[in-house]
């Protein structure tokens, strides 16, 4: 933190007298500075491994900051998504070896934040491939962290992409789908090559969770079922979302039926692994969902005091009923991981 | 006993990694000074985009006067060649890449998308508190640009009616 601290006043001084610096000075007093960081950073790496983390923040800041100056003393534009490509492809090799989740938890942000310019940054008529390359690599590296996970060396480096799994496959992609369905499928209508991946990928990680099964016998039944149910179940419901839009469960309640069987799927999951806090949350949408549900139905049809007060009396059955169960279920399993 | 060999230390994997970082910011660095120390001097007119100029940030945005509609026929990379005129300022029409642009004197290498030409020279950065001395793209504005070989082009400089816009900025400034 101190390091920071004097790091940022030094910062504040050359901003302050950043037009008086010729831009050769600007350029060799980053690189030695950048050097000098590097250099301690794989010095203290044995000795001091929280230095040694630190400098390795630094040197990742320290990379944006060079790509920033760099571009201001040639005066290059900024199509939005580069400059971070490159930002996330040079800082990739020493985050990769980094100890702390923060960082590589950085880094991973710095990667889905350049597939969303990167995305954004085409014409109409790009957009199909491109959609289907941003799905593609999107849900390649949230697919496979299990497998590069158990490589001792990479586990602090795709540590991130748990929680950013869970998020992805049962909190954005129950929602995605459910206002698809209210919107008149406007978000699915043109990337149906988005889906053709999708399918892919999804067909591609049953294929080897199931070769994973029989040749180590590593996953147990149980496992794979939760695997399918957990994972397989959002990405074939998002395959056929893609390629029929608007064709199966074309109803109003479609959207949340998809939402339904998609975060039943993940509590599924969540329960089979012991993932406490991921069970809770994922129950507490589906209460959320069902109330919802709910003032679709009676809203504009019952007259407003008798829905009201029923409503009322719906909402504190929900809402007792799911303390009740999520009281039972932490009693039964005390002792499993509180991971999301 | 089994052997394992270990070819690289902790320190050694550290070291590259780290390095590779370093080498990229410095061909990045490098790549576009060679093209400042060593290419072709041209002069290029600019002016605002229409119905006014944008200012965003601490530079200027601007639309480089071709004289010609580069895009008309293409999509994709195009390469600009470059022609003299009387003033000292060049022109340019459009050349496909794939046919060599060696029979031009000069040739800047973009892209055409959405009717637009973009080589990468159309932004120039000002001190911050000077920003608001340039509302707008003052008339009679040129850049000087430098291009290699290969077509490559970086902006050097910014005048107005042959004074730099650093001179220009210091006498109208608030």
């Amino acid at each position: 933190m101190g390091v920071y601290t004097i790091g940022m006043g030094v910062v504040s001084l050359i901003a302050a007298n950043w037009d008086a610096i010729s831009s050769d000075t600007k350029i060799l007093t980053y690189f030695f500075v950048l050097i000098s960081v590097a250099v301690f950073q794989v010095r203290t790496f044995s000795t001091k491994p929280l230095v040694s983390e630190s400098l390795r923040g630094a040197f990742y800041l320290l990379t944006i900051a060079g790509i920033g100056l760099i571009a201001q003393v040639f005066h290059l534009p900024s199509n939005g998504w580069s400059g971070f490509a490159f930002w996330t492809a040079l800082s990739f090799p020493t985050m990769v070896l980094a100890r702390h989740p923060l960082l590589t938890g950085a880094w991973w942000g710095g990667y889905f934040l350049t597939l969303f310019l990167w995305a954004n940054y085409f014409s109409a008529w790009e957009k199909d491939a491109i959609g289907a390359l941003v799905a593609f690599m999107t849900l390649f590296p949230l697919l496979f962290y299990p497998w590069i996970g158990t490589l001792k060396q990479l586990a602090v480096f795709v540590k991130p992409l748990a929680p950013t799994r869970s998020i992805v496959l049962w909190l954005v992609l129950p929602i995605l789908l459910d206002l698809n369905a209210s919107s008149g499928h406007i978000l699915t209508d043109n990337l149906p090559k988005s889906g053709g991946i999708v399918l892919v990928l999804a067909i591609g990680y049953g294929l080897l969770r199931y070769w994973d099964s029989i040749q180590d016998r590593t996953i147990d039944g149980k496992n794979f079922t939760s695997q399918t149910m957990g994972v397989g179940v959002p990405l074939l419901l998002l395959g056929i979302e893609c390629f029929f839009p608007g064709k199966i469960m074309a109803h109003d309640f479609g959207g949340a039926l998809r939402f339904f069987v998609i975060t039943i799927a993940g509590s599924y999951y969540a329960h089979r692994n012991g993932m406490h806090r991921l069970f809770n949350s994922l129950t507490l949408l589906i209460a959320l969902r069902l109330i919802g549900v709910y003032i679709q139905v009676f809203g504009s049809l019952m007259v407003m005091g008798f829905g009201m007060i029923i409503s009322g009396c719906v909402v504190l059955a929900i809402a007792y009923g799911w303390v009740k169960f999520r009281r039972l279920y932490n009693q039964a399993h005390k002792g499993g991981k509180d991971d999301l | 006993m089994t052997f394992k060999p270990n070819l690289l230390t902790d320190s050694m994997k550290q070291g590259l990694a780290v390095g590779v970082g370093v080498a990229a910011l410095l061909y990045f660095y490098v790549s576009h000074k060679i093209v400042v120390t060593k290419g072709n001097s041209v002069t290029l007119a600019v002016e605002g985009y229409d119905p006014r100029d944008l200012l965003s940030g601490y530079y200027l945005r601007y639309r480089i006067k071709y004289e010609a509609n580069l895009c008309e026929q293409q999509e994709g990379e195009v390469c600009a060649c470059l022609g003299m005129k009387e003033t000292g300022i060049f022109k340019a029409w459009a050349k496909p890449c794939n046919e060599a642009p060696a029979a031009c004197s000069a040739f800047i290498r973009g892209s055409c998308s959405t009717g637009q030409f973009r080589a990468g020279i159309e932004r120039y950065y000002i001190p911050e508190d000077k920003r608001h001395s340039v509302p707008v793209i003052p008339e009679g504005a040129t850049i000087s640009v430098r291009v290699d070989k290969s077509g490559k082009a970086v902006t050097e400089g910014f005048s107005i009616k042959g004074q730099s816009l650093e001179d220009y900025l210091i006498e109208n400034s608030e």
